[in-house]
């Protein structure tokens, strides 16, 4: 499958305001999940990276490592829209600088878009997006397909 | 490590916060998408909206399993649930819990007419995991409703009248549950309206209004004899809108309508059936303007007291048919006095007006005219049982629902009239009094 070169709009979504719910799943097609708290785009709009917590996604990784399959939903709360990445050759990667930078900022701008809606408060978004260091990991990959979430009759379009 | 089951879970399946479905293909793809609705079903099982035909359908039709993130959006607590999909419901109780609920969430997030169930999704819980993270503490603590059910149990046990028990449920549901707006509703003979006998909180008490099956929250929980909850309002289960539409359709007839009492804009709303064995008697309705006011405890405890309030007014009235007296003889009436009054009876729905306002129609109609026509021939006493064998009030041989009726037609009377009245005095029996003239007059239907 030729690889899905991300649009700079597309690119300015994902880096977004949005919330990251990252899928992966083992041999036996058991799935699992975990929450993402960032999202970095390469310059060249090739390589996606997304981070997340080695503690809450033990399950996650190991199934990265074993089929390099993963698939990244991002959805923005406010407007509901919804797009979903998938890749065939992610791989985990040390945490860089820039990785810190996005995850901080990321959770910011994420509880700014959150608190207007009232569904949480300060502190419940405090412990969700609560997080250290030392905890995150990096996971890249090259989207290979991606698709519009965004309910409605669009959903399930391959994004072009 | 503790294991949970889904009652421990529950805040996190109100709707406030999507729930994160990954799904894998037979070839190994995995999928991420988000599922409006958890709907909890019991301990060991859920429901997932079914709204699109998409890839997480495909998948789990393929390989019936699935990995869920849930968030409880008062701590931010997060759990991962392993799911087996075992079947689609797309009609019955849980799939109209869902479909109404769903339309709740849809309003709230702007997606009144995207989103439309399909199917509830019917899935085991296989394992449920707490996901490492902080937790916050919730801004208001979980209260332990068991003392509340217990002290309305006990004050429901203690009432032996009917009308009085109607009242005794909804103050306490003030009372205990801080709840400022409730109804309560009697299915008609014909098992077709529900009409309110008692409500709390209102400007106008709105005894007499009726709501059709189907219509609204009320409607749908009677109709399918489940409890239905909705935590954001959503147009098309609001009843002032519902009940002003119904009044265009009726034309003319809409002047003989008594104002449904609810308040503008109920964003919760909690029906509950009240039920006796299988057999549907009534609904208890509570609603608040203040979004996600009822959880999943608030409905526990209210199908306990409802269940409770269904079996008491079974008894109730079996207590009432069998103290029935014999009928009374003609007793002296007090003098009427003052401007005489004009009873109009419209024989085609038993609608009657007194003077140019609007009283009560049907089955209470009849009744009331059997009453002011019986004291013009100088009877004030009457009891029940000759209302239950008069052909003319058309009340079905069984279950005829005629305490039900006489508390509505009391009270109308309480409301609408300063001179003619109702008074219990005793088991089945009552006085009709009249403290004006009245002059009959009946329209051909």
């Amino acid at each position: 499958m030729s690889a899905v070169i991300l649009t700079e709009e597309l690119v300015a979504f994902c880096e977004g305001p949005v919330g990251i719910i990252v899928a992966a799943c083992d041999s036996s097609l058991q799935s699992s999940v975990a929450f993402a708290y960032g999202c970095r785009v390469a310059p060249d709009r090739s390589r996606v990276t997304i981070t997340v917590l080695a503690s809450q996604a033990e399950v996650l990784l190991a199934d990265i490592r074993a089929t390099a399959r993963i698939a990244v939903n991002f959805a923005r709360p406010t407007t509901s829209r919804s797009i979903q990445l998938k890749g065939h050759d992610a791989r985990i990667e040390p945490v860089r600088a820039q990785d810190l930078a996005q995850v901080t900022a990321h959770t910011r701008a994420f509880t700014e878009e959150l608190l207007p809606l009232r569904e949480m408060s300060e502190a419940a978004m405090a412990a969700l997006f609560g997080y250290t260091q030392e905890d995150l990991v990096a996971i890249s990959f090259s989207p290979c397909d991606g698709f519009s979430q965004t309910p409605g009759p669009g959903a399930g379009a391959r994004l072009t | 490590m503790t294991r949970f089951n889904v009652d421990d879970i529950r805040p996190c399946l109100e709707g406030v916060i999507p729930a994160f479905v990954a799904t894998c293909s037979a070839d190994g793809v995995p999928n991420m998408a988000l599922a409006s609705q958890v709907e909890y079903i019991d301990a060991h099982h859920v429901a997932l909206s079914f709204q699109f035909f998409n890839k997480t359908r495909e998948n789990i039709l393929a390989h019936p399993y699935a990995t869920v993130l849930v968030c409880d959006n008062e701590t931010g607590a997060t759990y991962r649930l392993s799911l087996h999909y075992l079947h689609t419901e797309t009609e019955g109780r849980l799939f109209q819990r869902m479909k109404v609920k769903l339309a709740g969430i849809a309003s709230q997030t702007g997606m009144s007419g995207v989103f439309r169930l399909q199917g509830a999704d019917v899935y085991e819980v296989l394992a449920i995991e707490r996901v490492p993270g902080q937790m916050a503490e919730a801004a208001s603590s979980p209260r332990n409703l068991l003392p509340a059910v217990r002290a309305v149990s006990e004050r429901l046990s203690e009432v032996c009248e009917l009308g009085r028990l109607f009242d005794t449920a909804l103050d306490c549901l003030h009372e205990h549950f801080a709840i400022e707006h409730s109804m309560l509703l009697v299915l008609d003979e014909d098992g077709r309206r529900l009409y309110t006998v008692a409500s709390h909180g209102y400007a106008a008490s709105g005894v007499g209004s009726e709501i059709a099956m189907g219509d609204g929250v009320i409607g749908v929980a009677a109709e399918h004899a489940t409890p239905i909850r909705i935590a954001y309002m959503a147009t098309e289960y609001t009843y002032l809108r519902a009940v002003r539409q119904q009044a265009v359709e009726a034309g003319h007839e809409a002047q003989a309508e008594i104002p449904f009492p609810g308040i503008e804009t109920p964003h919760s709303q909690l029906a509950v059936p009240i039920r006796c064995g299988s057999r549907l008697l009534g609904v208890l309705y509570c609603e608040s303007p203040q979004p996600r006011r009822f959880n999943y405890d608030t409905e526990d405890a209210l199908v306990a007291i409802a269940h409770q309030l269904g079996l008491s007014m079974r008894a109730l009235q079996c207590v009432e048919v069998q103290e029935e007296a014999s009928p009374q003889p003609l007793s002296a009436q007090d003098a009427a006095q003052g401007e005489q009054a004009l009873i109009r009876f419209y024989a085609a729905n038993a609608s009657v007006f007194i003077d140019e306002d609007y009283l009560i129609k049907g089955v209470a109609g009849l009744i009331f005219w059997k009453l002011v026509r019986e004291h013009a021939q100088g009877r004030s006493e009457f009891t029940n049982r000759e209302l239950r064998l008069d052909p003319a009030l058309r009340l079905p041989d069984i279950d005829d629902n005629l305490e039900a009726r006489l508390i509505l037609l009391a009270r109308r009377l309480h409301e609408r009239s300063d001179f003619l009245r109702i008074e219990k005095t005793g088991r089945g029996r009552f006085r009709f009094c009249v403290q004006r003239p009245l002059r009959l007059e009946a329209i051909a239907g």
